[in-house]
């Protein structure tokens, strides 16, 4: 009997499982780092918890580039998120001759902080670039997106009763319980889910879908992107050395004109005399994403273009993108944001457990249902392991060691791998609560220890850790205590 | 169940080519589908890629689900190549639009 020859509704569930079974677990990895991300500033905070100078955004970019004019002079460019209400450090990228590089500068000194790490930016180019290099990451993400919204879609319409799903969870009933957790979790949030999914497409649509732009521009992407960003200043260096006028008055100039605090400064070609400093609207207070840039000759201070963007079809991309940056976001939005995110993290991971015990209750395992099986312990509890042994690692990697925020990613990445090895290698019932019981100590080591209730951020972050610490204790425990499994393992003679 | 294993390569046979007509063809479909919007909207060359763009991101689960609904597996290929060629037409025809 041919899948494919079912009712609709069958088809697109056997469509919803199978196409969520490929990119599954890739998928809870990047909706697991999309949802931190959403809290990518206070993450980042509560990772340097020595740094709490402030500085008003002048005296921040002033120290900010003359620390960079010392020390990556040559760097094609410098590319900074100003301090804000949300963040006190400078977030700087520059290339010191050794290749780009992340860093939090002082807001006060210019200088690097002392707690060296990536903060919330590992979370955020984990969840578009999977710790692969350019462009494959971006482009297995895309893919899962498109999965995720194909997934959606299949499942809204193998749902029958979406309504009255809504309403409904039977507990400890198996196989049951977990369809109606993974429905829960899937509609309760559904227009965020389809919203999520669809802007992240859109992202990345210039790497994945560039048949409309060349479609209209053929090979001229110099003309495509002139038109697309008409402020944006495209100079060459002029190889001559040239010395950067002070950066404070175009802030000054800058927020004037565009009647908003500056989120970002870009620097291009710094120590050159064709310097180009370009200076763009924060994100708060519209959904739009990067709405608006005033740009400067680095050398005289002149204004060389000034923009703001009120083309229609460009402002809905842009609130497009905005929307899944959720940087327009207010505390609570965010909160909402993260809520959804979790949720969205959830249905994924019970999508996973339901192919298993689905196929569990229907009879012995497949060796390909075991190896899931198997899989999905290591996968679903091993990569929080990996992201709280970041968080953990930040505390315990002592200061000033060399490549100091590379050494946390690598704890990171290597506590998932043996995480997901461990889970592999042990039998799943016991797999899934050592591999919860290790999360669950883990997020106690990294929320309690001194100075982690120091301020509202320090709290928050802490507090979100003892709450997941509690929480995946309380799963473990449950976990250990419950009997072992008794699948209605039906042999072939009783199933005939 | 382990009926799959009691499936014939009839029924493999029948999955392989709607899931090839279901991922590559849906994006082929959709690739053709964003450049023909991008120059047959009647909005200048620029705005229009937004919209073809938006859209093909739509397009594109469509065509995934019929490949999946469709009567049989060939029908599915043939009608999702057929798409794609009768787009890339319709782009082919309207032309590079004049800068």
């Amino acid at each position: 009997m041919s899948a494919v020859r079912d009712g609709a509704r069958q088809v697109m569930a056997w469509l919803h499982g199978w196409t969520g079974l490929l990119l599954g677990w890739v998928l809870f990895v990047m909706c697991l780092a999309g949802t931190l991300s959403v809290f990518k500033p206070e993450i980042g905070r509560w990772m340097r918890p020595e740094t709490i100078a402030t500085a008003d955004r002048a005296t921040a970019l002033t120290a900010a580039t003359g620390w960079l004019s010392k020390n990556a002079p040559n760097s094609f460019g410098w590319y900074l998120t100003l301090p804000n209400d949300r963040m006190n450090t400078v977030e700087a990228t520059y290339d010191p001759g050794t290749g780009f590089v992340y860093r939090a500068l002082d807001p006060v000194s210019g200088a690097p902080v002392p707690r060296e790490t990536l903060g919330g930016e590992f979370f955020y180019r984990l969840h578009f670039e999977l710790q692969m290099p350019f462009p494959w990451g971006r482009l297995l993400a895309s893919l899962a997106a498109a999965i995720l919204l194909l997934g959606l879609i299949t499942g809204i319409i193998a749902h029958r009763r979406i309504f009255k799903d809504f309403f409904t969870f039977r507990p400890a009933k198996g196989q049951r319980s977990w369809l109606d957790g993974h429905n829960a979790l899937g509609v309760l949030a559904l227009p965020f889910h389809l919203m999520i999914s669809f802007t992240g497409l859109l992202t990345l649509a210039t790497l994945t879908m560039p048949w409309a732009i060349s479609a209209n521009y053929g090979k001229d992407m110099a003309a495509m992107f002139q038109a697309f960003q008409p402020g944006h200043v495209d100079r060459p260096a002029a190889g001559r050395p040239g010395s950067l006028a002070p950066l404070a008055p175009m802030l000054r100039e800058a927020e004037r004109r565009l009647g908003r605090p500056v989120g970002r400064v870009t620097v291009e070609h710094p120590g050159d005399a064709a310097a180009v400093v370009t200076m763009f609207r924060d994100d708060a207070r519209q959904i739009a994403y990067a709405a608006g840039a005033v740009s400067f000759d680095g050398i005289t201070g002149r204004v060389l273009a000034d923009y703001t963007e009120a083309r229609p079809a460009l402002q809905t991309y842009g609130v497009a993108y905005g929307l899944h940056l959720a940087r327009f976001a207010p505390l609570a939005t965010r909160w909402l944001y993260f809520l959804c995110g979790a949720m969205l993290t959830l249905a994924v991971a019970s999508g996973m457990v339901l192919w298993v015990v689905k196929r569990r209750e229907r009879g012995p395992l497949s060796r390909g249902n075991r190896i899931v099986e198997r899989l999905n312990a290591g996968v679903l509890a091993g990569v929080p392991i990996g992201c709280v042994a970041f968080l953990l690692a930040n505390r315990l990697v002592p200061l000033g060691l060399p490549a100091r925020a590379e050494t946390e990613v690598s704890i990171a990445l290597w506590s998932a791998g043996a995480a997901v090895l461990l889970g592999t290698l042990l039998p799943p019932r016991h797999a899934w609560a050592v591999l919860l019981g290790t999360l669950a100590l883990e997020c106690a080591a990294a929320g309690l220890p001194g100075g982690a209730f120091a301020d509202g951020v320090q709290a928050g972050v802490s507090g979100a850790l003892l709450v997941a610490a509690g929480a995946s204790g309380w799963l473990a425990w449950r976990q250990w205590r419950r009997p072992a499994p008794t699948p209605r393992r039906r042999t072939r003679a009783q199933l005939a | 169940m382990g009926a799959h294993l009691r499936r014939g390569w009839g029924y493999r046979a029948n999955i392989a080519t709607r899931a090839v007509a279901g991922s590559i063809g849906a994006y082929l479909v959709a690739a053709c589908f964003a450049a023909a919007a991008a120059r047959t909207l009647p909005m200048n060359r620029l705005d229009a890629i937004v919209p073809a763009t938006m859209l093909a991101f739509l397009v594109a689960p469509g065509v995934t689900i019929w490949a999946f609904l469709a009567p049989g597996p060939l029908r599915a290929l043939a009608g999702v190549l057929g798409s794609a060629a009768l787009l890339a037409g319709v782009a082919w025809a309207a032309g590079m639009p004049a800068a």
